[in-house]
């Protein structure tokens, strides 16, 4: 069969509708009249589907006509996708079969278009294969009620199924009372009336003509269809893109009734972020139908509302992107070297030639400077952020200088050189004098920034490599209490730095750089 | 001058230990021959900063000399009160403990008794070494000071099992009714302290931590306790399961954190303890809430 181009094909459609039917009426070609005879001084317009005047519009439509739903094609490429009132739908097919043996086989080229358009609805002659017709609507249809029309002969079957396929519920469609099979002229009207769909799903309803037992390869001839549909009352909230990229980036939620002839009266707003923390909007906004404000929590908006005197919610997410920090966002550090500090000129141990304390604590007085906190009105009103790393690193660095050196009591009561007595290597006195003390340094990390191995140094690298992301977390409730955070960091870079004793690749006080490895402790009476 | 061993095998224990990494108490060792003297001197001479210091090894007769020292005469001057703070720390004995546990609850001078604090810290935990200054002026929640060596030696009758527990029972004693508000204040800062790291000692007081039922998914947590907290949440039979971190109440009001919960019983813990359960959670919702 040789098909007109598709944009040839849509002029023509677009010339039906804009002439009539009674335009295609005259101009048909005398031999498209159907075989069995077609109604004669039967007007597409009488075809029509008109809303059922004993049955009240449910408000939405659909009806297998390819213009309104976007398409001036005959019906040669299903699906046809449309949206009516919110709802998308989507209209199929097996096929246009058209059996050219038939006397009236059509011509598909020029002028010689079958009137087969009509708004709302559709008048076509079909071969069996044609059927069903299959509608499938979008979650959110309440109601359906299903028109159809036809000449010649009547009746049939409308199907609903599920998502899945499985039939829930079939109807006949009902006979007009003065329905005569094989009649002519006739048309019929008959209608299946609400299908209740239950709510949040996706649900198909097929529609099947009979077949005329006088010509069961023509069934549907002149059939046609409208479906009307409710849909279930609805909240649609809107909060803008689902990603924010800055903290500060502020979001716009509103919400408003899926069908703007009901009316929404809102009651109440909520967010709830990703963990759990929640906000009510105070009840004095509580109807306004925008929220608006920062938002540094992922999580979502929710919104209750009442629409025809039904109660409903909704919500959507609202994602937050961790921020990317600039270097310059780092605690601020700060290490004191006091030598000896506390430690005597007689150490007990090892560990008293030196002492290296690092601890994160909160910078109390510079909170303007890290901490935001939201006053808008919108969805985390109240609630605070970091804006800088709220956190200083303080160490304190004590080096036995008054143990080490010549003169000490602790150098006086070593070996003269390194000694090895009963198996243990002592350390002479030139370790206490000179040698130890930039190991000790290094060790502790008097200058932490070159001696990233040291207590300090180990401690500094373990905040700075965890502080951002961490730091980002505190975002939310302000009865949070910020020290937790920094407690929880700070011990685990103390247990970081606190490692390094047992880690001889990370130590500087081995037992290569510290071959001799022990000192004599003993102070006698005068010493 | 030659070396004594006796006393050299103690310090090279510690030694080892140190360089091995170690941070708790060393072993018990037998006192060495110049403690009983070292113990005579703090007994009969005015105090000083070395002779206490000599203490530090003398596993048997330092801890009573220590203990007697605590008992009678804490030094007021800062360097040997330091010094009897160093030499109590590191001798980790059930004698001095006792001591020094009177020398902190008893009605002695505020300056004895943030002493023994100190020292009851360095009990708790080696590596501990808070300040007067900490005590005294730090804000609470700064954490406590540490050492990076901490290193005690077991006395000859050692800790008892439960000093870090009893530590924690002490500090919330304190801090909750102590009419010495220095004390009081130090204590709350060492509860503070050791709360986020060790909640399992960190007792809190009945009643002061509640779960508020509120319409729909609604649950409070409300905290009227002394310090900040960090409190776990969850939802029994649910996949809920949160550490909240809530602060200290400030001028006396209650810390409320509301949370949307799923439906389930709810329980708050801190640590091993459970401080309240919900299970009544069926309040309707008023219009201007969503269910």
């Amino acid at each position: 069969m040789d098909f007109p181009q598709p944009d040839v094909r849509r002029r023509v459609v677009w010339l039906g509708l804009l002439f009539g039917a009674g335009f295609f009426w005259a101009c048909r070609d005398d031999t498209l009249a159907p075989r069995h005879g077609r109604p004669d001084g039967l007007t597409s317009a009488a075809l029509v589907l008109d809303p059922d005047p004993n049955n009240p519009d449910l408000g939405c439509w659909v009806a297998p006509d390819p213009a309104s739903w976007g398409s001036g094609d005959d019906g040669g490429s299903p699906p046809y996708n449309v949206t009516r009132c919110g709802i998308p739908v989507s209209l199929t097919w097996p096929g246009f079969v058209w059996q050219d043996n038939f006397t009236y086989t059509r011509v598909r080229n020029g002028n010689h278009m079958w009137p087969w358009l009509h708004s709302p609805g559709f008048l076509g002659d079909f071969s069996p294969e044609g059927w069903p017709w299959t509608i499938t609507f979008g979650s959110g249809v309440k109601n359906v009620r299903v028109y159809t029309r036809w000449a010649e002969f009547a009746g049939g079957t409308v199907v609903l199924k599920g998502s899945t396929g499985a039939v829930i519920a079939t109807r006949p469609i009902p006979l007009s009372p003065t329905y005569v099979a094989g009649s002519d002229p006739l048309t019929y009207t008959g209608i299946v009336d609400t299908l209740a769909f239950p709510d949040s799903n996706v649900w198909k309803i097929e529609i099947k003509p009979a077949l005329d037992p006088n010509y069961p390869n023509e069934p549907g001839e002149y059939m046609g269809w409208q479906a009307q549909f409710e849909r279930n009352p609805e909240i649609l909230l809107d909060c803008g893109n689902f990603t924010v990229t800055n903290r500060h980036d502020v979001r716009r939620c509103v919400a408003k009734s899926a069908e703007a002839a009901k009316p929404l009266t809102i009651t109440a707003w909520s967010f709830t972020s990703d963990s759990g923390d929640l906000i009510d909007r105070p009840a004095a906004e509580a109807s306004d139908s925008v929220w608006q404000g920062a938002v540094v929590r992922t999580g979502f908006v929710k919104v209750q509302g009442t629409i025809g005197g039904q109660l409903l919610s909704t919500r959507v997410i609202v994602e937050i992107r961790p921020r990317t920090w600039d270097s310059t966002y780092r605690a601020d550090t700060v290490n004191v070297v006091d030598n000896p500090g506390p430690l005597t000129s007689k150490p007990g141990a090892l560990g008293d030639l030196g002492n290296a304390v690092g601890a994160l604590i909160v910078n109390q007085p510079k909170v303007s400077e890290w901490l935001g906190s939201i006053t808008d009105g919108g969805p985390n009103n109240g609630w605070v952020y970091m804006i800088k790393v709220p956190a200083k690193e303080s160490s304190l660095v004590h080096v036995n200088t008054a143990a080490l050196n010549d003169t000490s009591a602790f150098y006086r009561v070593q070996y003269a050189t390194d000694k090895t007595v009963k198996g243990t290597k002592y350390c002479g006195r030139d370790w206490v004098a000179t040698k130890f003390r930039p190991l000790a340094d290094a060790h502790e990390g008097t200058k932490p920034e070159v001696q990233p191995n040291s207590h300090i140094g180990i401690h500094r690298r373990t905040v700075d490599s965890l502080q951002r992301p961490y730091f980002e977390k505190f975002a939310g409730p302000q009865e949070q209490n910020l020290t937790a955070y920094t407690t929880v960091l700070d011990a685990r870079a103390d247990r970081n730095s606190a490692a390094m004793d047992t880690a001889t690749a990370l130590n500087n006080i081995n037992n290569s750089s510290f071959p001799c490895k022990n000192f004599v402790y003993v102070y006698p009476p005068g010493i | 001058m030659t070396p004594r061993f006796d006393l050299r095998h103690v310090r090279a224990a510690a030694l080892a230990a140190l360089v091995s990494g170690a941070t708790s108490a060393l072993p018990a060792q037998s006192d060495g021959p110049d403690c009983a003297a070292a113990a005579d001197r703090v007994r009969r001479l005015p105090l000083r900063a070395d002779n206490l210091d000599d203490l530090r090894v003398c596993t048997e007769s330092g801890p009573p000399a220590l203990a007697a020292v605590w008992a009678t005469k804490v030094p007021q001057d800062d360097n040997l009160r330091d010094a009897l703070v160093g030499a109590s720390g590191h001798l980790r004995d059930v004698r001095l403990y006792e001591a020094v546990v009177n020398a902190a609850s008893s009605g002695r001078p505020t300056t004895d008794r943030l002493a023994a604090l100190r020292v009851l810290t360095q009990y708790y935990d080696a590596r501990l070494a808070p300040t007067v200054g900490f005590l005294t002026r730090s804000a609470v929640g700064d954490p406590i000071s540490r050492s990076s060596h901490g290193v005690g030696l077991t006395g000859g009758r050692p800790l008892p099992n439960g000093v870090r527990s009893e530590f924690g029972e002490l500090l919330a004693r304190l801090a909750q009714a102590d009419p010495d508000p220095v004390v009081r204040g130090a204590a709350v800062r060492l509860r503070q302290g050791i709360a986020y790291s060790d909640p399992a000692n960190t007792p809190v007081a009945a009643g002061t931590v509640k779960l508020v039922a509120g319409c729909g998914p609604r649950v409070t947590v409300r905290s009227t306790s002394d310090i900040g907290l960090s409190l776990r949440v969850r939802v029994l039979g649910t996949d809920f399961d949160r550490t909240l971190h809530l602060r200290a109440p400030i001028d006396g009001r209650p810390v409320d954190h509301l949370l949307a919960l799923p439906k389930g019983v709810v329980t708050v813990s801190h640590g091993p303890r459970e401080l309240d359960r919900l299970t009544q959670r069926n309040l309707r919702c008023p219009s201007e809430l969503t269910p």
